[in-house]
């Protein structure tokens, strides 16, 4: 209803209205009067009324039109006001430095809070300067060549880095664009800035982070490998050097003891024996801790590889008794280094047999399962077993829980063990009671 | 031929010649350097029926005095075997490249060590057939 009545509010359709009642009025109005009465002088005085009657009738709708456009007049400057204030706002108000720039002299039109606060320049400190004053003088060629290209293609395509020198001597890098704009009737430059100084800076500093770092793992590396070079240099020695003196204690002690064989005491001659055994047992440390280095310092070669073949392989080898009972699971396969593995499985296995050696129906285990979301590999017996506190001590180097008469051994299998599987990214570890056999088992990560 | 700088291991090796009653004349150098001097310097010398050959020895080491006795046409065809203490495995690879017939890890027990000269003895001095 009511936007069929401002539809009617037209300029045409209020003169059209007017003429087709002006008409009605001119054409009727005299007969319908003369109707009512004959007297001439009575009749004359309601054409006075009907006169004054007329003007009311117009005047009413005219005085209603009237102040209807004059309202719509007010709404729409009230409106355009608003707006204006909005964009100024955005533009005054904005995060970043903007301004407004004459494209002929390259003097300031505009500037915003941003931009003002950035440089450190009052309005009028910019007053009579081109955009020139706020930029360093070797961009000024740079910038130059973007404003002409802005002014005959529309827009510059990238973004520019320059330098931005503010009132208090600093540099700062700035991020320009810039846009060809229609400001207060007249063709413009708005210079649209990003202060990217200290954004530059961290990616500087995190430029300058990775080559540091690049540089101490390239230092850790040669450390590591010198050292590596200098083990190696010591395993050598220790190969060749450590061997010949108990050669001569050997071989010189046995030949006094034949040559002297009538003089000797037995004592004496049981001394001698002493002497040799334990050279010989040295020389078999020595061999051992050689062959223990050599497993940390070989070259993986990793392949499908199946346990249970392995474990069967290695049982045949073993001094089982018949009485014992062996358990092999089958098929059980991994990716792994195949030598280490039969290292690693023998080791397991003849400690297994070794400890289980003096009990009644002996049984030995070698399977798999799942713990967590691992796959657990073991082998267990039911021999002498260790106390459970002694667990993580095993594993050491020539570390023994048993006497050389009770069984004999260098504390040697279980370091070897412990290394192959480290060296597979795996973890071993034990779990046993005194009496009760030993569990030992192993995960592969490689 | 007894070629090693470790005296107790020189007469070691004689005494265990000696208790295999291996009868053979041994000639003995210090280091390698003395060795390639007594084989090359001579030329009318005979040369040994077999060179038992150290690895770490001063002046000229067992692979170097390998390597030249290789090149030299009168020494090329010698039986060289390396009799050492070590078991590395870059000096067993290298022993062999350099043209060695055989390698041999010295045993610390001395009833080993005769057995190994023993055996030794037994197949370069008697079974061994020489061009």
């Amino acid at each position: 209803m009511l936007m069929q009545i401002k539809k009617l509010l037209n300029p045409l359709s209020i003169a059209l209205l007017y003429a087709i009642f002006g008409s009605v009025w001119i054409l009727y109005s005299d007969r319908w009067v003369a109707n009512l009465s004959d007297d001439m002088e009575m009749l004359s005085q309601m054409q006075t009324y009907k006169g004054w009657f007329y003007i009311i009738l117009t005047a009413i709708p005219l005085f209603l039109l009237i102040k209807a456009h004059q309202r719509f007049v007010l709404e729409s400057a009230q409106l355009l006001k608003s707006t204006e204030k909005k964009y100024e706002n955005l533009f005054l108000s904005n995060p970043y430095p903007i301004c407004v720039v004459d494209p002929e002299t390259l003097g300031f039109i505009n500037t915003n809070k941003k931009f003002i606060q950035t440089f450190g320049y009052t309005i009028r400190d910019l007053k009579n300067q081109t955009i020139h004053h706020v930029f360093a003088k070797k961009d000024h060629p740079l910038l130059e060549k973007i404003i002409r290209s802005t002014l005959t293609t529309g827009d510059q395509n990238e973004p520019i880095i320059v330098k931005g020198e503010p009132k208090n001597d600093s540099v700062i890098s700035i991020e320009l664009m810039i846009y060809e704009i229609r400001f207060q009737g007249q063709i413009t430059l708005l210079f649209q800035m990003r202060d990217v100084t200290a954004e530059l800076l961290n990616r500087q500093q995190i430029r300058d982070l990775t080559v540091h770092l690049e540089r101490t793992v390239e230092e850790r590396t040669r450390q590591l490998s010198s050292v590596n070079e200098e083990l190696e240099s010591f395993t050598y020695s220790v190969s060749h050097d450590l061997r010949a003196p108990l050669r001569a204690i050997d071989g010189f002690s046995n030949a006094i003891a034949m040559d002297n064989k009538n003089q000797l005491t037995e004592e004496s001659q049981e001394y001698f024996q002493r002497v040799r055994r334990a050279s010989q047992r040295m020389s078999q440390l020595i061999d051992d801790m050689l062959r223990l280095s050599r497993i940390t310092r070989a070259s993986l070669t990793i392949k499908e590889v199946n346990l249970s073949k392995i474990a069967s392989e290695v049982m045949t080898t073993l001094d089982v008794s018949k009485s014992s009972l062996v358990t092999i699971e089958k098929d059980i396969q991994v990716d792994a280094d195949e030598g280490l593995m039969h290292i690693l499985m023998s080791n397991l296995l003849s400690n297994a047999v070794k400890y289980s050696s003096k009990t009644d129906n002996a049984v030995i285990q070698f399977g798999k399962e799942t713990q967590g979301e691992q796959i657990v590999y073991y082998v267990k017996d039911n021999g002498v077993g260790f106390n459970n506190s002694d667990s993580n001590k095993i594993f050491k180097p020539f570390q023994r829980l048993h006497t050389e008469s009770e069984f004999v051994g260098m504390g040697i299998g279980l370091a070897t063990a412990k290394r192959i599987v480290a060296r597979h990214g795996g973890e071993i570890w034990a779990e046993a009671h005194s009496g009760e056999g030993a569990s030992f088992y192993f995960t592969l990560n490689s | 031929m007894l070629v090693d700088d470790n005296k107790d291991d020189v007469d070691l090796t004689i005494m265990a010649l000696k208790f295999n009653q291996i009868a053979n004349e041994v000639k003995v150098a210090f280091n390698g350097q003395e060795a390639v001097d007594m084989l090359l310097g001579h030329d009318d010398s005979p040369l040994p029926a077999v060179i038992l050959l150290d690895i770490n020895m001063p002046k000229l080491n067992g692979l170097e005095t390998l390597k030249i006795l290789r090149s030299n046409e009168r020494t090329k065809t010698v039986p060289i075997v390396i009799l050492t203490s070590s078991q590395e495995e870059q000096d067993l690879v290298a022993g062999y490249q350099s043209g060695a017939n055989s390698y041999i890890k010295k045993p610390v027990d001395f009833e080993n060590f005769t057995e190994a000269i023993r055996q030794l003895g037994m197949y370069w001095l008697a079974l061994n057939e020489l061009p």
